[in-house]
């Protein structure tokens, strides 16, 4: 697919980034030369210096031959009147990224008269995987699906845990909990498990179930930690007021710590009931003082990732429950994944995964399949997928234990009329069926692809 | 330095030259010629390419100095390898003679040591030829067409190896640009090779020669060029066809894409045709006396020019008996060369340009201190860096001539020998004038001086710096 990008900061970088090894044709563009000869000399993209608002640069660019375009820049409008261009020039889709809380409010509106396919949120997306993982604090990630209740909750063995040395196969009968195990990374390898499999301390495994039921299994094999009631946010940054919103919703009590007046201000007139502290949270007398030994969740969330990793280690040896750090450097994330005990979140990789997912539902809406969400796990080597079942899709009609179905693929889940449930081999899929399927082969775009290539001749 | 990524990509480099030697076997075979002398080098890369290949590196990174180093390498190590046929075949018993025949073929210069090229056989004349048109495009750019190399960091190998002071791809993905760039080749070719065989020259022939003029390099299978053919028909065809394989690719695509309106914008294209039309004329009007006649004075005018200007180096006449005025004009022509992104040598029009434009803004410069001044090229400013290093190239392409010249006086020549030898093998265009003029050729010269060629005529393909890169020392360090 061609692709055009505008801005080539963070947020531009990690998108080109993924969206470039997924295999699809890359220009991006930048208003500084160096940004334009830096991302041109470490990616096989094709690069245009000039301000994305610009008719001109967006000729240069060949915008308007594009099946996407992508605004990224930082400024809002910006984006918006590039997309704009952009669509008039003949660009079939075009996505901006948004981060006025203003323009936000009024998504649907501005998607309508703006001719936008669809508007991304970074701020808002980090708030809502912050909030899902504070919801799961034995957990590194969980992902949802939209209309799903069935989440994919990753998580790390520790060390006594009752599932330590226990074949997958034994599960269901050991804790007789309707989950199911769809990943393991194990140190540098990630693969999806067989029944004979057996799991270790240290393995880091993605478990799908509905909510109550992954909570019973945490609780049964010994790595259950509470929702967290009491949070710190460590800096009071764009996403830290949907995160507030999110988590009070739910009944947490939420705690800003934040260093610039000016900014507490502005907080405190967006949220009403929430303790806003005008303090230097770095000091750890002040995260003392404000009760961080009493918090059971700590979210670092300041403009410097040096910061929110470091507070973040104090937090979790000071005995915090559940530590997040927003890290936007998508490198460090990568050299924490090891060294670091709690999540790392980076809001650049975040927007890079949706907007791989939405090329994705763009490029295979065909008549069999419609791809509708996609998330990573295990460090990006195995994808979940959700699809549509379409009309003529080879694998309906059959009972899933005769379908051909290839190896390293697993069906996570089926949601039929509302209702999610686990498939088994009975299972018989049928057209408007959701499908999640879990994957170590990338080349997955289609639901008919989970069929081995003997099963699609038939 | 990634040394086993180098070494995976020398190890391709290898294997592509064994496939590129069966073309030639090949004809060897269809003539009834003794195959043996392609065999022997094939088997001999396939071996050494296939164990470097099957090095796998930790990491395929290929930074800036590793993509210098790779093209430095493989034009030395192909050129190495290539000669060997016409060494076993006993065509050009010297090892020697024969590398300088391979590296002039590769790198497009078509300076030759034969006296009498007709009495080569016809498999050694096809490679012999046929060097031209893979060193015309260069031979990792056809690597990165046909065979999986990451693409991220390729860009430094392709800046290496395509001619001119800035290389940017024509679409994002270097494998798509690389075919498309062979892909123009490849027609051009093929319709020059027609319109040759509409002028009844053997298929042959019109095959090879479409290789020579593709690659812009100038061998030939007859001992007098193209003159041996005596037909106005075919020098125009094969001038017509110089003429476009010194211009930009990247214009032909802007061609094919239906923007031919953007083509004809460009500046660089416009200053090529500029010097042309007036080199034609001014020559034309200096040798017209001798010539019998304004028409044949223009044509041999223009097919000279042409076959200079594009570092050809095709002949249809002794144009070093021409006129002083005449002759220096084509010495200038050689300095200046093709356009940017074309198959042929020299430093490049867009250079020259640029070097002008700074000139001018030099003048300006030192008349009005204060004022602030873009050069601006092809209908945007260039930056700074870029303008320095054009610079830099031009100081350093002269140095490298002048000590060119001072490298072959050992041998005794007069200077317009040594002077014109070294330019034409630094800008690739073969012939020079006195006694490597177009009845002549390099067979005299002492082993030394023919290394000291060999070394300029890479230098000025592969433009200077990685070949330079491979005798710095600080290059080859760890860090």
């Amino acid at each position: 697919m061609k692709i055009v990008i505008a801005g080539a900061g963070k947020m531009g970088m990690a998108a080109t980034q993924q969206l470039c090894r997924e295999g699809h044709d890359l220009t991006l563009i930048d208003q500084r030369q160096d940004r334009v000869d830096n991302a041109v000399n470490s990616m096989d993209v094709i690069g245009c210096c000039g301000s994305c608002a610009a008719p001109e640069t967006l000729k240069d660019a060949a915008a308007g031959q594009s099946d996407l375009f992508i605004a990224a820049t930082g400024v809002d409008e910006a984006n918006l009147i590039a997309c704009q261009l952009a669509k008039k020039m003949g660009a079939r889709h075009a996505v901006a990224l948004l981060r006025n809380p203003a323009y936000i409010q009024n998504a649907e509106l501005l998607k309508e008269t703006m001719h936008l396919s669809f508007s991304i949120h970074p701020d808002y997306v980090t708030a809502e995987e912050i909030s899902r993982v504070l919801q799961f604090p034995a957990a590194i990630r969980v992902e949802s699906f939209p209309d799903c209740e069935m989440e994919i909750v990753t998580f790390k063995i520790e060390e006594n845990s009752t599932l330590t040395g226990m074949p997958l196969n034994r599960l269901g009968t050991r804790f007789g909990q309707k989950i199911l195990i769809c990943c393991v990374e194990r140190g540098e390898t990630v693969q999806i498990p067989r029944g004979d499999y057996v799991l270790r301390t240290g393995d880091r495994i993605s478990v799908t179930g509905l909510p109550g039921a992954l909570r019973r299994f945490f609780k049964a094999a010994g790595s259950y930690k509470k929702p967290v009631r009491n949070v710190i946010l460590l800096g009071g940054s764009r996403s830290a007021v949907p995160l507030t919103r999110l988590l009070e919703s739910t009944g947490v009590d939420v705690t800003i710590i934040e260093q610039s007046s000016v900014r507490c201000q502005a907080l405190a007139e967006m949220l009403k009931d929430t303790a806003i502290h005008c303090a230097d949270g770095t000091d750890t007398a002040v995260l003392q003082e404000y009760g961080i030994s009493r918090a059971d969740g700590f979210v670092a969330l300041t403009g410097f990732d040096e910061d929110n990793i470091i507070l973040g280690l104090y937090a979790g040896k000071v005995g915090v429950g559940k530590v997040i750090s927003k890290v936007n450097n998508t490198k460090f994330v990568e050299l924490l994944r090891d060294i670091f005990p709690d999540t790392t979140l980076s809001p650049q990789e975040l927007v890079a995964e949706r907007l791989s997912g939405y090329v994705r539902g763009l490029e295979h809406a065909s008549e069999k399949s419609t791809i509708e969400a996609l998330y990573y796990l295990g460090d990006r080597q195995v994808a979940a997928t959700e699809f549509i079942v379409g009309a003529k899709a080879a694998c309906t009609g059959t009972a899933l234990k005769d379908l051909p179905i290839s190896g390293g693929v697993l069906l996570a889940t089926v949601i039929r009329g509302g209702k999610s449930f686990l498939p088994d081999g009975q299972t018989v899929l049928q057209p408007g069926d959701r499908v999640i399927v879990v994957s170590t082969d990338r080349t997955i775009v289609e639901l008919d692809d989970i069929l081995s290539a003997s099963g699609k001749s038939v | 330095m990634n040394g086993k990524a180098v070494a995976n990509i020398l190890g391709k480099v290898l294997l592509a030259e064994a496939a590129l030697l069966l073309f030639p076997l090949a004809a060897a075979a269809y003539f009834r010629e003794p195959v043996l002398p392609f065999l022997g080098p094939i088997l001999l890369l396939l071996l050494l390419g296939g164990a470097l290949a099957a090095l796998k590196p930790a990491s395929p990174q290929l930074y800036a100095r590793e993509g210098f180093v790779c093209v430095g390498l493989s034009w030395v190590l192909m050129s190495a390898f290539g000669a060997l046929p016409f060494v076993f075949s006993g065509d050009i018993p010297r090892y020697t003679d024969a590398l300088f025949e391979t590296v002039s073929g590769f790198t497009t210069t078509g300076a030759s040591i034969l006296n009498d090229p007709e009495r080569l056989g016809r498999g050694c004349m096809f490679w012999r030829l046929f060097t031209h048109w893979i060193g015309g495009m260069g031979v990792l750019v056809f690597i990165a067409a046909i065979l999986p190399v990451s693409g991220d960091h390729y860009i430094h190998i392709m800046r290496a190896e395509v001619p001119g002071p800035t290389v940017s791809k024509l679409v994002p993905r270097i494998r798509k640009t690389a075919r498309i760039l062979y892909l123009i080749y490849f027609g051009l070719t093929l319709l020059e090779c027609l319109l040759l065989l509409l002028g009844r020259m053997s298929f042959y022939e019109a095959l090879l020669h479409s290789f020579a003029t593709a690659g812009t390099g100038g061998f030939s299978t007859r001992a007098e060029s193209i003159g041996a053919f005596h037909s106005a028909y075919i020098e125009m065809v094969i001038a017509v066809f110089m003429l476009l394989f010194g211009c930009n690719f990247n214009l032909f695509y802007l061609i094919l894409l239906g923007q031919g309106a953007a083509a004809a914008r460009s500046e660089e294209l416009r200053v090529y045709l500029g010097v042309i039309a007036v080199s034609v004329v001014l020559i034309a009007a200096d040798i017209a006396g001798r010539c019998g006649g304004a028409l044949s004075a223009l044509r041999y005018s223009f097919f000279q020019v042409m076959t200079v200007l594009s570092t050809t180096g095709f002949s249809t006449c002794d144009f070093d008996a021409w006129p002083e005025f005449s002759r220096w004009i084509l010495v200038l022509l050689m300095f200046i060369g093709g356009c940017a992104g074309s198959t042929g040598g020299g430093m490049k029009v867009s250079r020259i340009i640029i070097l002008m434009k700074s000139y001018f803004a030099e003048l300006k410069r030192m008349i009005h201190p204060t004022q602030v001044k873009r050069i601006w090229f092809e209908h945007r400013p260039v930056g700074d860096q870029t303008v320095m290093s054009v610079q830099v190239f031009f100081f350093v392409y002269l140095l490298a001539a002048g000590l060119g010249v001072l490298a072959l006086t050992p041998d005794g020549k007069d200077l317009s020998t040594n002077l014109t030898a070294s330019i034409a093998c630094i800008s690739n265009v073969g012939p020079g004038l006195s006694l490597v003029g177009p009845t002549g050729n390099y067979a005299f010269f002492s082993v030394p001086s023919k290394l000291v060629l060999c070394f300029e005529m890479l230098l000025g393909r592969l433009e200077i710096f990685p070949m330079l890169f491979l005798l710095t020392p600080s290059v080859w360090k760890k860090r």
